[in-house]
């Protein structure tokens, strides 16, 4: 098994750019999320990965071999769609045999139909057809399906996307540690800047047809490049720091500490003060904006986390007063011409 | 979403130019699909493009290959006669379309918007028609309202008084084209009124709107253009239908009756092509508006729609279950005259019943070979109509090379919608019956009856297949070539019986539309391969009615048989295939 690279990859249809000339190493064994907002190309690069779409340009590679002329029955790439796809005429057992039909024999097909089934944690639902099986159940065999050929690498196209809460947050894990145990390159899209976060080794965050920025979900998270990384990654507070070059700060809201009335700051930390505008309950704290004293008026609200005890102690009714505490030492800071660029598109 | 396939050929901007395009090599399987459409191009230039041509050429060039202008069709427009005939087709287009498409739609109203029983009983009354060729309209018609009809004569005497209508001619015509017609309209008004949003009608309630504002607003525009559909086929089945005008028209003249006399009675084949691309002028016309109304109408229903509601309403459902009843009894009414006149001795003077007139022993054709002969070439019209059709929206979903050549197939699936039967028949006797045709050799048999067939009921089974296969979801193909499946393996395991509903379905629509029709296979059917529809008109013309009915029961019967064997193999299949669909 050797790492996936994709080399100067442009692709257009019509008029409109999808990917403009995007280079990408995914590294081999690991899991790796592309994450971005819709259409900004993460779909395509992954169609192009699989085969299902050929590049205007560029290439394809795994290890040396050029990968971009093959078809993708050619691949051996698994591959599990947002609708998993299963066959509906065929059985849960069938399905995952599908592929598997006169490249083995019979019996080591019986076999590995089980092995797959006990793999995703199902074996007792080998005759029930997709229509009888849950959403979960029908991605888990969707999985065992893609899985069974022993496929080089492993596409999953929002695989989760289409489950309840509850259920999502049980197959992120799952998936993890099937692809943990398997050790198989898997390259996952999603938009959801949460599952990327907890699922993936390596994250790739796409904008417009071009990657943002590649990392660990820890570099992505505390270190975004640009103020769309920061942006898309969690909720973060753009807040000027009043310096003659004119740059933003960025802050995280749990970044930030509310005080008390009567509490003072730590020294060394700066204090924002302001009127509450809107305080939304999330069970164990409020996330409240905040609008800062001497804003000009188009300035946005600063958003804090507020523990639920201490809410209710401050009572944060509407235009009720709240002092915050900015982090101390140096925080993210950008160009103030980033973070306009950056509004300019989000509004 | 884009569309890929135009991406990939487009031009792109002078940096992408420099560097050569990538474009995957065709393997044996891109290959393969070539070959496949290729063929498939070539059956549908030979079943419909090439007769179509030769259609026009007899149209448009003198017999010496000549160019003739439009001279012929002056010649038309010269004659008298023939404009009348023009003016009584239209009249009669017009008055079936206004009586029967009101009619249909209160049908289908009461069937779709209450609660009623027997609302399987009576669709199938309502769709009896289907099953029989339109010239046992007509004899039914004879049979209740001519000089010795059972309701003209006042039950033959047993009622104090007569109800005598003037049938033969424009209102024999008109009755005749109301029930032809009915159950096309029936059934897609059906359709239409069954998908309506219901939140629609929550939303207006809430906002206070009464009954009628709801129709006006609601229930109307909904079925705008569904209506807008059924006024078109109504319209054009009774522009050009030769069945019912042939039995009861009497004097009256129209387009298909004329056509008829200038082919078979005078050999006049550059007329007989002139009067059918008239012919088919409003159908095309209609097609086009079809076509463009259809292609608005998709985004109307979302996936979010909620189904309509019935609420409890007895007044309503009275009045529903009335009329409803009074439509299936006009049907059996009709029916039952046919049937009855078949097995009596001699309507209406002895009543006694008996067989005979079902040994057809006197009629010019031999026996019951002519009906025998009709179901062969309705069997293997169905065989092969569904293999071809189903085959060749396969290719054109499913195949994603050679744009061009798909695009030109679906055109040609969709050009015989717009075709009467007479202009289908006349094109393949010019297209076939020409000696420097290589195809000549099939003139006058059974294939090319058969090919006629096909490429005359193509477009709705074509429709079928292909709404069938797009409801299949896309990603099932790009499963399959993950896992390294051949496409031929693919289609085999995975689309065909996911397509079996439809497969049956295009079966019957093909077999039962076989039999009944005349229009087609009047000018084509070979001196010894004489048909049961062709026999009927035959022996209609010769005065032996009661024959002529007995053969339009034999080929509903045949029809009928045809449907319950569809509907016991679907249940059959719905139960064999429960454990997909249900939870």
């Amino acid at each position: 098994m050797e790492s996936l690279t994709l080399e100067g990859i442009h692709k257009r249809f019509g008029a409109f750019e999808a990917l403009k000339d995007v280079a990408l190493t995914i590294p081999k064994g690991k899991f790796t999320c592309l994450l971005g907002p819709s259409g900004c190309g993460k779909t395509t690069m992954l169609r192009i990965i699989a085969g299902l779409e050929q590049p205007d340009r560029g290439a394809v590679r795994l290890g040396g071999r050029d990968l971009t002329p093959l078809p993708p029955a050619k691949r051996n790439f698994g591959i599990v769609f947002q609708s998993y796809a299963l066959f509906p005429n065929l059985t849960a057992g069938a399905n995952i045999a599908y592929g598997l039909k006169g490249k083995l024999p019979r019996a080591q097909i019986k076999a590995k139909v089980r092995e797959m089934l006990d793999l995703v944690g199902l074996p007792d639902i080998q005759d029930r057809y997709p229509a009888q099986l849950s959403g979960g159940q029908q991605q888990r065999v969707a999985l065992a399906r893609a899985v069974a050929l022993s496929p080089e690498v492993l596409l999953l196209d929002e695989p989760l996307s289409a489950l309840d809460a509850k259920v999502r947050v049980h197959l992120r894990e799952q998936l993890c540690l099937l692809q943990e145990r398997l050790g198989i390159t898997t390259v996952m899209v999603t938009h959801d800047q949460e599952e990327a976060l907890t699922m993936a080794d390596h994250v790739v965050v796409m904008d417009q047809g071009r990657i943002a920025q590649t990392g660990t979900p820890e570099d992505i998270y505390e270190r975004p490049r640009t103020p769309f990384v920061a942006d898309f990654i969690g909720a973060i507070n753009f807040i000027p720091d009043g310096g003659a070059a004119g740059g933003v700060q960025a802050v995280r809201p749990e970044q930030i500490k509310p005080l008390g009335p009567l509490e003072a700051p730590e020294t060394g930390c700066a204090v924002l003060a302001g009127t509450v505008a809107h305080a939304e309950f999330r069970g164990a704290y409020y996330r409240v904006s905040l609008l800062p004293e001497h804003a000009s008026a188009d300035a946005a609200p600063v958003l804090v986390d507020v523990p639920a005890q201490l809410a209710r102690r401050l009572n944060l009714t509407r235009s009720a007063p709240l002092r915050l505490q900015l982090p101390p030492g140096e925080s993210l800071r950008y160009p103030a011409e980033a973070l306009d660029a950056q509004r300019r598109r989000s509004s | 979403m884009p569309d890929f396939e135009a991406a990939a050929y487009q031009p792109s901007g002078t940096a992408a130019a420099a560097v050569p395009r990538r474009r995957r090599r065709w393997g044996r399987a891109e290959w393969l699909q070539a070959m496949l459409l290729l063929l498939l191009l070539l059956g549908m230039t030979v079943l419909v493009a090439l007769p179509l041509a030769s259609l026009f050429r007899q149209a448009f060039l003198t017999p010496e290959g000549e160019f003739a202008g439009l001279s012929y069709f002056r010649a038309y427009l010269e004659s008298p006669a023939l404009l009348q005939s023009l003016g009584n087709t239209v009249f009669i287009s017009f008055m079936t379309t206004v009586i029967a498409v009101p009619l249909a739609f209160l049908l289908a109203y009461a069937l779709t918007r209450t609660d009623i029983r027997g609302k399987s009983v009576y669709k199938a009354m309502a769709l009896l028609p289907l099953f029989a060729p339109t010239m046992m309209h007509g004899i039914g018609l004879v049979y209740l309202f001519g000089n010795q009809g059972a309701i003209s004569t006042g039950l033959f005497g047993w009622l104090p008084f007569e109800l005598r209508i003037p049938l033969y001619g424009k209102v024999g015509i008109i009755m005749a084209e109301v029930i032809y017609t009915f159950p096309q309209a029936f059934l897609i008004l059906s359709a239409a009124l069954a998908i309506s949003d219901y939140r629609l009608y929550e939303a207006s309630e809430t906002l206070g709107a009464g009954k009628l504002r709801q129709l006006l607003t609601v229930t109307l525009p909904s079925v705008k253009y569904g209506l807008i559909s059924a006024i078109i086929v109504c319209a054009t089945l009774s522009f050009t239908d030769f069945g019912a005008p042939k039995v009861v028209g009497g004097p009256y003249n129209v387009l298909a009756t004329d056509m008829f006399k200038q082919v078979i009675g005078q050999q006049n084949m550059a007329l007989g092509a002139v009067v059918s691309i008239v012919l088919s002028l409003p159908a095309v016309a209609a097609f086009i508006i079809d076509r463009i109304a259809s292609r608005k109408q998709q985004a109307y229903v979302t996936s979010r729609s909620t189904p309509y509601a019935v609420r409890p309403g007895r007044l309503r459902n009275a009045l529903a279950h009335s009329y409803a009843s009074l439509i299936a009894l006009a049907m059996l009414l009709l029916l039952g005259a046919v049937v009855m006149a078949s097995l009596v001795k001699a309507w209406p003077y002895n009543l006694t019943l008996t067989l005979a007139k079902y040994e057809f022993a006197d009629a010019a054709a031999g026996g019951l070979t002519p009906f025998w002969n009709s179901v062969r070439m309705a069997a293997w019209t169905a065989l092969a109509g569904t293999f071809i059709t189903f085959a060749a929206a396969y290719m054109i979903e499913n195949i994603r090379i050679l744009r061009a050549i798909r695009q030109a197939s679906y055109f040609l699936a969709i050009v015989p919608l717009a075709l009467p039967g007479l202009a289908i028949g006349l094109a393949y006797i010019f297209f076939f019956n020409d000696p420097a045709n290589p195809l000549h050799a099939l003139y006058g048999t059974m294939a090319v009856l058969v090919l006629a067939n096909v490429a005359h009921f193509y477009s709705v089974p074509f429709m079928t297949a292909t709404t069938s296969l797009k409801m299949m979801d896309k990603e099932f193909a790009h499963v399959s070539a993950s896992l390294n499946v051949s496409w031929p393996r693919f289609f085999v395991r995975i689309a065909l019986p996911l397509s079996l509903p439809a497969i049956l379905e295009m079966l019957v629509y093909f077999f039962v539309n076989a039999m009944v029709t005349v229009s087609a296979v009047i000018f084509l059917y070979g001196a010894d391969l004489k048909l049961a529809s062709v026999a009927i008109v035959g022996m209609d013309d010769a005065g032996d009615t009661a024959k002529a009915a007995a053969m339009s029961v034999l080929i509903v019967a045949a029809n009928l048989l045809a449907r319950l064997a569809y509907e016991a193999v679907s249940a059959l299949l719905r139960k064999r295939t429960s454990g997909w669909r249900s939870r």
